[in-house]
């Protein structure tokens, strides 16, 4: 197993920058309707890059955790195993400054890459690339992060996954 | 003298004023006549029409044969046009509607094509002249991704992609199982990872189309059972596998291709990484599966590398029939059934047919791969003709009617070597030395959309009409 990349999350806020200078991921939401609903994501992309823009002293936005969600809560360390073409635990529900790692599973590639652009920093296919190979990322910041895979999938489509943070207060 | 010049001018002022006049107003009745008539453009007052000898009435006439002329449909199939309607393929996608064609002039189109549409087609003007692609950039991953029913995609070129060339998928977790695809003499090259694949998919076509220089398989086709899917009529070269099918079969006809200069040929295969293993139930038949083992390919995983020039191997396949195939020169072995070790599970290869197939010039034409002595996990071999095998006799000692004998004269994991040091050529700069002679639709400005919402050559298809092919 190659050496775990461990990057902590910066906020969403303009300093932290998303790896889309060319705006391709603006461009892979389903538009032009402003409200993208799916079965397994259940959000409204567009409130919640409103939401994660703002500033981090406002409080953040009330989280619905869906029916289904995996509860993780309390927990220091979640894994989430990735095979071929799928995040096997597909929602989440974590507590602020839970090390999250993404394992490789499958015989593919895969890359993780937020649902609304600048969310959180990017794992890129090359850290995922083979069976084994593992990522890690912390959120530190309660709020809904929907990701997907690029290679298979889109902001709303395919492959994707959701990680929904909870301030240890409410845990 | 004077006087006399005068009055030729005036003479000729008049004469010009007399004659002139009334061709103004026939041109201008042709005209009105020519747009409400067509070609008709005979007028009630064109006197010219009995004096054909004066200049006006042949000036006339080819002005009102041009006008008379419909002018050609620009547009006749009524399609989403990129770039004259829409800057983008993707916009053109994005505003089709079920029943659409979005058709693309030539050129090179940086972009990565998501589907989100059923029952929609997407042409190129010419196979060759239209090229998707992507420039081996992460951020855009596929040529076209399809995440919708119906669609299909012709008649043009897909390279370059950091991931795929097309790809349909369904997806799984969320039970969507995508309905109806099609693929149409399309080239995939140098992709990073599949040519043209179709993944948690059913009720395909792929035909007539190309791929060369991908890591892992110029086709693949993963997780459906049944998949329902017809492969006929393609070609598979200089990739790491010719194709891969892991976890697919049920109604999966793969026929009358071509899959030659691979690293490794055909592989149907189970695997823990994706769902619905284990993987049966496939037909392969009038392939003609030759000269695989090519170094001038990129190396895929170690896995694969154990298969390196074998024309057919089925690591924990089962239920296969392989059938009148044509498997030559195959640097290591023509068919091998094999176990796959896979993480903490151990995958056989159990009650595959392997029938009437011709077997020329490969390394060992027939191979039963396995761990230890054991029976032959309903494994059988009939009306081969072949020339070498392990266990000797294959067809004597595995029959597919009869009592099966004693497989003790097998081969173990040690026929997989892999070759030595072969350099590992970048899949960037992999060869395609087929991808020029490869014909393009016919008609494509005017041929009408077919979606993939029905597929009457996957509904029609008759396995008993398939042959041996004659190869070269």
């Amino acid at each position: 197993m190659r050496a775990g990349l461990v990057v902590v999350l910066c906020l969403a806020s303009a300093s932290c920058a998303g790896d889309d200078p060319a705006g391709l991921f603006e461009q892979s939401r389903v538009g032009p309707a402003p409200i993208v609903e799916s079965e397994t994501l259940d959000i409204d992309l567009d409130t919640l890059a409103d939401a994660t823009a703002e500033p981090e002293t406002a409080s953040p936005p009330a989280v619905e955790i869906p029916a289904g969600a995996l509860d993780r809560t309390g927990r220091r360390a979640v894994d989430i195993d990735i095979r071929d073409n799928v995040f096997e635990q597909r929602v989440i529900v974590v507590t602020a400054g839970t090390e999250i790692t993404w394992t490789n599973q499958g015989r593919n590639e895969h890359n993780v890459r937020p649902a609304v652009v600048g969310a959180f920093e990017s794992i890129s296919a090359a850290a995922l690339a083979v069976k084994g190979d593992a990522a890690s990322l912390v959120f530190t910041k309660p709020g809904d992060y929907p990701y997907f895979c690029s290679l298979h999938g889109t902001a709303t489509n395919g492959q994707t996954g959701r990680v929904i943070v909870v301030s240890a207060d409410s845990a | 003298m004077r006087r006399f010049l005068a009055l030729l001018f005036v003479l000729a002022l008049a004469a010009a004023a007399c004659g002139g006049s009334p061709n103004d107003n026939d041109n201008a009745d042709t005209d009105t006549s020519a747009a409400e008539a067509g070609a008709e453009t005979s007028e009630p007052g064109d006197e010219s029409d009995s004096e054909p000898d004066e200049g006006p009435i042949v000036e006339d006439e080819p002005e009102q044969q041009a006008e008379s002329e419909p002018e050609p449909d620009p547009n006749p199939l009524g399609a989403l046009r990129v770039p004259e309607d829409y800057p983008t393929i993707q916009d053109a996608v994005d505003a089709a509607v079920p029943g659409d064609i979005v058709l693309i002039a030539e050129g090179v189109y940086n972009e990565s094509v998501s589907v989100e549409t059923d029952n929609i087609v997407i042409r190129g003007v010419d196979r060759h002249g239209v090229v998707l692609d992507g420039m081996h950039s992460e951020d855009l991953a596929n040529g076209i991704i399809v995440f919708a029913n119906g669609v299909a995609v012709e008649n043009l070129t897909v390279q370059n992609y950091f991931s795929n060339g097309v790809f349909f998928t369904g997806d799984y977790d969320s039970d969507f199982l995508l309905e109806g695809y099609r693929i149409s003499h399309v080239t995939a090259l140098n992709n990073r990872k599949y040519g043209l694949y179709a993944f948690n998919a059913t009720y395909g076509l792929i035909e007539n189309s190309y791929a060369a220089g991908h890591t892992d398989s110029g086709y693949y086709v993963g997780q459906c059972q049944p998949c329902r899917a017809l492969l006929v009529n393609n070609i598979s070269e200089y990739n790491t596998l010719a194709y891969s099918g892991t976890n697919a079969g049920g109604e999966l006809y793969v026929v009358n291709n071509e899959f030659r200069l691979n690293r490794i040929g055909v592989t149907p295969n189970t695997l823990s990484s994706e769902e619905l293993a284990p993987q049966r139930g496939a037909v392969f038949a009038g392939n003609w599966i030759h000269s695989n083992g090519n170094p001038e390919t990129s190396k895929g995983g170690d896995i694969w590398e154990l298969a390196y020039g074998v024309g057919m191997v089925l690591p924990g396949a089962n239920e296969n029939l392989i059938l009148r195939n044509l498997i030559e020169n195959n640097r290591n072995g023509g068919v091998a059934i094999s176990f796959l070790p896979d993480g903490d599970v151990f995958w056989q290869a159990t009650n595959n047919q392997i029938r009437e197939n011709v077997f020329v010039g490969n390394g060992i034409d027939i191979v039963m791969v396995q761990q230890a002595p054991g029976d032959g996990l309903g494994n059988c071999f009939a009306g081969n003709d072949y020339t070498s095998s392990r266990p000797a006799d294959v067809e004597t000692v595995l029959p597919c009617d009869g009592q099966q004998g004693d497989v003790s004269d097998m081969i173990g994991i040690e026929f997989f070597a892999p070759p030595a040091a072969d350099e590992n050529i970048p899949y960037e700069d992999v060869a395609s030395p087929g991808a020029a002679d490869q014909p393009g639709m016919a008609d494509p400005l005017t041929a009408p959309p077919v979606t993939a919402e029905v597929i009457p050559e996957f509904d029609t298809f008759d396995l008993d009409a398939i042959t041996v092919p004659t190869g070269s």
